[in-house]
């Protein structure tokens, strides 16, 4: 702490005697004549404009080659390269511009500068000269626009009717993947069938009547209701209130009456919340009794079956060189779908679904070897037995600030031949049939719901792989 | 005329030929003087202060967040006495601390340092000035226009105060995070601070935009054509014009956030599922609010720079000795500015999943406000050339603006394609581009117009070594924290840590280098603060009224105006102000009536064309 204050003070006397210095060659320059001072305080500057424009260009070409290798290069998807080439041709075109006009602004600071002889001429304006420099801008950024509205127009298009749906769904503070399964649909969701054991909300018959059964109970299955179980909470609350009340009304010792008063605040809480819960509940009951009706079920018998079989497995994989299309939603607040190696960005917003459309072209282990090519991926990192670039996967991240684990929100791509594609698929699919198949409707309901475990919140930044652990059957 | 009789007249005069309302100023209690003023040369400079408090508070937020990216490791146990819990157990900075440090590094940057302490100190101080006006149409309401900033000020500076923290859903306050109490720790209860001291800002911008509009329109003096004006007049007229089309719609964005926060509504909420438990909202859509934020947002980022531009126009003429190049030009580029920015919001929306048509439009509109910007910088460069160049603090943060406007600006020609954004958006090449663009530079505006200015705000100078030492280090900052910040171009931003992820490895050195450079800026920064207060009270006198032989209004009143600004009748305009170097003469001030000659050629220098370098050597061989 002693070290701390000495540098304290020896940082503050530094400044002190900085301060004392200017102030007195201030007033030098003062007592020396204005003018003469002006002149030579501008020749100063002016050197110094001329060695900041000389060093500063210096770093701006020193950067480029120092940290290219650290760059994500940009030929793991088809449009990835669209993008990487517009970025080229605009680098090109503003590096040029940039480096130009920099230099032409210091150096007229030093070419002009006031010294005895020099004049200023009254030059106001020229038609030409600004004709010029509205012209040439506008035509190349006119070329700019077009090239780059072709490319846009080719990444935002509609995507091939035979490539691969998928859809990821995003909250906080980790992504759900799920595939079409066998039957090549993605199964219909609705938001108010989302429960815990049917995270997404997938719509089958069994699934609607699960979720009625949930929330209202069910007197022949025995089991109690969501509405019920608040109710009973909130009478629970209010006897846990009553006791509360009374012992700080008797006691005497204002420090244990204080560490109960917290206690109390959050169930009061609890209790506030409590009849809007179950307003929620019952409209949301309304809803689905309304709208999933007998004849409901036979109008959309096909769509019903597709939910069955959709597997929602831990990682993505895609296979190589065919198109995907990733549909995109969000359960509680914006997020985005970010795929760093492929170019791929787009919001998850919930209430809207999104998409977007690529077609990776190297696989992950293809990949793996590219760049081990390269210095930066060649490093060993501490406590690794292999080098990094054997660890390498095309990593999903969010990319729209959602709150306190925004930056743990990673997810896995694997890119692999059709054939290691195909056995994986099959292999997730009759996972998962198995977990559905234990929801066959018998009496309106079965016990058996599958717990489809959500993982718990992940301690932010601590392990942020925790986050990918997305939902497993069991 | 010595400027030690003017001054003396200055009292007598104001107190003799002012208007009726002056009369009752004269004996002003302290209060009324220099609290609730209705002086614009001292509301103005209360907006300076406050926006100097508010830029070291949002600097020192800056740190904070820089510590945790560049050294992550850090053991900052030594701050728990003043954050508290805010600090976690291992000494880091917690990571919903974190978040609320962006948020209001972003909001009091944006809203309160560049909106109101950059436009709010120089439109109040100088339109009355330069227009040759006693004082705003209304004194009244611009002093109210402060005073809803204080207090949309304190309701800010009370949520960091807040058990739960303030805002920490980013500086445009995006829903659902935003709107749902049980999203993120700052939006329990900060976000309502936030959204209250947003709407009491607005009301601030909105009385003093139209008391500058009103100004500039109706209290010209005789002979000040609008085509005579200075540009930084132009700027600060139309800053005011697009302020008073644009805010009413943020500030609309914020009430029906505070109905959805509060009241139940749904105007951004459809189908959420928070943590499990359903929510009643349904039919909204998040979307919208990014619309009407960005519709507020986008043209916000012209707020910030195009009083920046005003000053620097004037900034560089005046020290260059050369009238301004293209002075119609620069006006109208201004004017195509003003337009455009009301057209170019959805570019911050590329990616939200908005119909790619009209993704298409906003690329066009976008990167057609690139010309006039464009226009702007090759006539400040004309400017410079063949000038008589004075490089004093003002004129080199003014040539500083020009370089950092350039280097970030063309940046924006990336972002505002929508093809190159896939790419970028929501990356640190954003954070690199606005902070050179809009922020820096807008700061070397600042910077610029009170090193110019201080002698007339407060009849001193300021410490000339000192400003050379804060430029250089601060120019030298600047490129040193943001242009490799564009390398990062894969990495997302508000990421509280890049660790978990190995694409984004191989920037630590990067991120500590630039964390270390940000610390030494913010120390050099209050050097300057020091400079500022200090030469307040013990600066280098002014003892000239004119001290930089300009042309404009400002100069022709006292050192030290009184209230009213002129003793006796106020000066007359004839010419435009740009007349340097004209005819053998250094300068000619607006107040100089045309000669029969200029009569006979148009004024501003319109005979002038590029023709005219032969000609003035022609009629003045003398002076060479």
């Amino acid at each position: 702490m002693a070290t701390g204050w000495l540098i304290f003070i020896a940082i503050l006397l530094i400044v002190v005697v900085l301060f004392q210095v200017t102030r007195t060659l201030d007033l030098v320059g003062q007592l020396r004549g204005g003018e003469r001072t002006t002149v030579e305080m501008t020749k100063f500057h002016a050197i110094l404009s001329i060695l900041f424009i000389v060093l500063g260009i210096f770093g701006f070409f020193w950067c480029f080659p120092h940290f290219s290798d650290r760059l994500v290069n940009h030929n793991s998807s088809v449009h990835g390269a669209l993008i990487h080439r517009m970025f080229l041709i605009t680098l090109y075109v503003t590096g040029i511009v940039f480096v130009i006009t920099n230099i032409l602004l210091f150096f007229f600071a030093y070419m002009y500068r006031h010294r005895p002889g020099n004049k200023a001429v009254h030059f106001a304006h020229s038609n030409k000269l600004e004709f010029i420099w509205t012209i040439i801008p506008t035509i190349v950024l006119t070329g700019l626009v077009v090239f780059g509205l072709q490319a846009w127009t080719s990444i935002m298009g509609k995507a091939e009717d035979s490539s691969l749906n998928i859809e990821m769904t995003g909250q906080q503070f980790f992504w759900t993947c799920r595939y079409p399964g066998p039957d090549g649909h993605l199964g219909p969701r609705d938001n108010d069938l989302i429960c815990p054991d049917n995270p997404l909300g997938i719509v089958t018959i069994e699934w609607v009547e699960h979720r009625k059964v949930t929330l209202a109970g069910s007197s022949k299955l025995n089991e109690k209701g969501e509405i019920e179980k608040l109710k009973e909470r909130s009478e629970e609350i209010q006897g846990l209130l009553a006791g509360y009340e009374q012992f700080i009304a008797s006691s005497p010792n204002k420090y244990k009456v204080a560490a109960v008063k917290d206690t109390v605040d959050m169930l009061e809480d609890e209790l506030d919340r409590i009849p809007e819960k179950i307003k929620i509940r019952e409209k949301c009951l309304t809803r689905l009794e309304g709208k999933y009706t007998p004849d409901y079920y036979k109008q959309h018998s096909e769509e019903l079956t597709w939910g069955y079989d959709d597997p929602m497995p831990t990682e993505i994989h895609l296979p190589v060189g065919e198109e995907v299309l990733v549909k995109i939603t969000a359960l509680d607040v914006l997020h985005n779908f970010y795929v760093p190696y492929m170019d791929v960005k787009m919001d998850a917003v919930p209430g809207m679904p999104t998409s977007f459309k690529f077609t990776p072209t190297i696989t992950t282990e293809d990949k793996r070897k590219e760049i081990s090519e390269n210095p930066a991926w060649q490093v060993t990192e501490e406590g690794d037995d292999a080098p990094r670039w054997t660890k390498f996967n095309y990593e999903v991240a969010c990319a729209e600030l959602c709150g306190v684990g925004h930056s743990a929100m990673r997810y896995i791509i694997v890119v692999e031949t059709r054939d290691d594609y195909d056995k994986w698929l099959a292999e997730q699919s009759s996972k998962w049939s198995q977990v559905y198949s234990s929801l066959k409707l018998e009496n309106g309901f079965t016990q058996f719901a599958p717990k489809i475990e959500t993982p718990a919140t992940p301690e932010v930044a601590a392990d942020s792989t925790g986050a990918q652990t997305a939902l497993n059957g069991n | 005329m010595s400027s030690e009789t003017t001054l003396h007249q200055a009292h007598v005069d104001t107190h003799e030929h002012g208007h009726g309302h002056d009369d009752h100023h004269h004996h002003q209690s302290f209060i009324r003087k220099y609290i609730f003023s209705e002086d614009h040369k001292t509301i103005s400079k209360q907006f300076l202060i406050t926006g100097i408090f508010w830029a070291v508070v949002g600097g020192l937020l800056s740190v904070l967040f820089r510590i945790q990216l560049g050294y992550p490791d850090a053991d900052l146990t030594w701050m728990k006495p003043f954050l508290g819990k805010w600090i976690t157990e291992e000494g880091q900075i917690a990571p919903e601390f974190y978040n609320a440090l962006i948020t209001m590094h972003g909001t009091i940057l944006v809203f309160f340092v560049l909106t109101a302490g950059l436009s709010g100190t120089f439109s109040n101080f100088l339109i009355p000035l330069m227009v040759g006006a006693r004082d705003m149409a209304s004194g009244f309401l611009n002093m109210l226009s402060y005073w809803f900033f204080f207090l949309s000020s304190v309701v800010m500076f009370v949520s960091f105060f807040l058990a739960t923290g303030p805002a920490s859903g980013g500086w445009t306050a995006y829903p659902p995070l935003n709107a749902l109490h049980d999203a993120a720790a700052g939006s329990v209860l900060g976000v309502d601070y936030w959204l209250v001291s947003m709407a009491l800002f607005i009301v601030s911008a909105l009385l003093g935009g139209l008391n500058y509009i009103t100004t500039v329109i109706n209290l010209r003096t005789k002979g000040m054509k609008m085509f005579r004006l200075p540009l930084p007049i132009w700027a600060f007229f139309l800053t005011a014009v697009i302020g008073v089309l644009s805010f009413p719609v943020l500030l609309s964005a914020a009430i029906l956030l505070l109905f959805d926060r509060n009241l139940g509504t749904s105007f951004y909420l459809d189908q959420i599922n928070l943590g499990g438990e359903p929510l009643a909202n349904s039919g909204g859509s998040p979307i919208l609010y990014q619309h009407l934020f960005w519709f507020l947002g986008h043209p916000e980022v012209y707020i910030i720079i195009l009083p920046a531009m005003g000053i620097v126009s004037e900034v560089l003429s005046v020290h260059s000795r050369k009238p301004i190049f293209g002075y119609t030009a620069m006006i109208y580029s201004l004017l195509a500015i003003t337009v455009l920015s009301f057209i170019v919001w959805a570019h911050h929306m590329f990616m939200t999943g908005m119909n790619p048509f009209i993704g298409s439009i906003f690329v066009i509109f976008t990167l057609i406000i690139a010309v006039p910007s464009a226009i702007k910088v090759f006539n400040w460069l004309t400017t410079l050339w063949r000038g008589d160049i004075h490089l004093n603090p003002q004129m080199l943060f003014a040539i500083g603006f020009v370089s950092l406007f350039i280097s970030g600006g063309l940046t924006g020609i990336f972002l505002g394609n929508s093809s190159i954004d896939v790419q970028l958006h929501d990356t640190y090449f954003v954070v690199a581009h606005f902070h050179l663009v809009m922020g820096v530079a807008a700061f070397f505006g600042m910077f610029a117009g009170i090193y110019h200015w201080f002698p007339k705000m407060f009849g001193r100078y300021m410490n000339q070594t000192l400003g050379y030492i804060h430029f250089w280090g601060t120019i030298c900052a600047a490129y040193l924290i943001f242009f490799p910040m564009h390398f990062e171009l894969s990495l997302p931003r508000r990421y509280y840590t890049h660790s978990g992820f190995e694409t984004f490895s191989g920037f630590e050195t990067l991120n500590m280098f630039i964390s270390t450079v940000a610390i030494i800026s913010f120390a050099l920064q209050l050097l300057f603060v020091f400079n500022f207060f200090y030469s307040i009270w013990y600066g280098r006198k002014v003892r000239e009224k004119n001290p930089y032989n300009a042309n404009t209004l400002e100069w022709t009143a006292p050192i030290r105006p009184g209230h009213g600004n002129w003793p006796g009748e106020i000066p007359e305009v004839y010419r435009w102000p740009y007349d340097y170097s004209k005819h053998g003469r250094d300068h000619i001030m607006q107040t100089e009536p045309l000669t029969e000659d200029e009569l006979a050629h148009g004024e501003h220098g319109d005979e002038h064309d590029s023709d005219i370098i032969q000609k003035d050597e022609h009629d003045h061989p003398n002076d060479h």
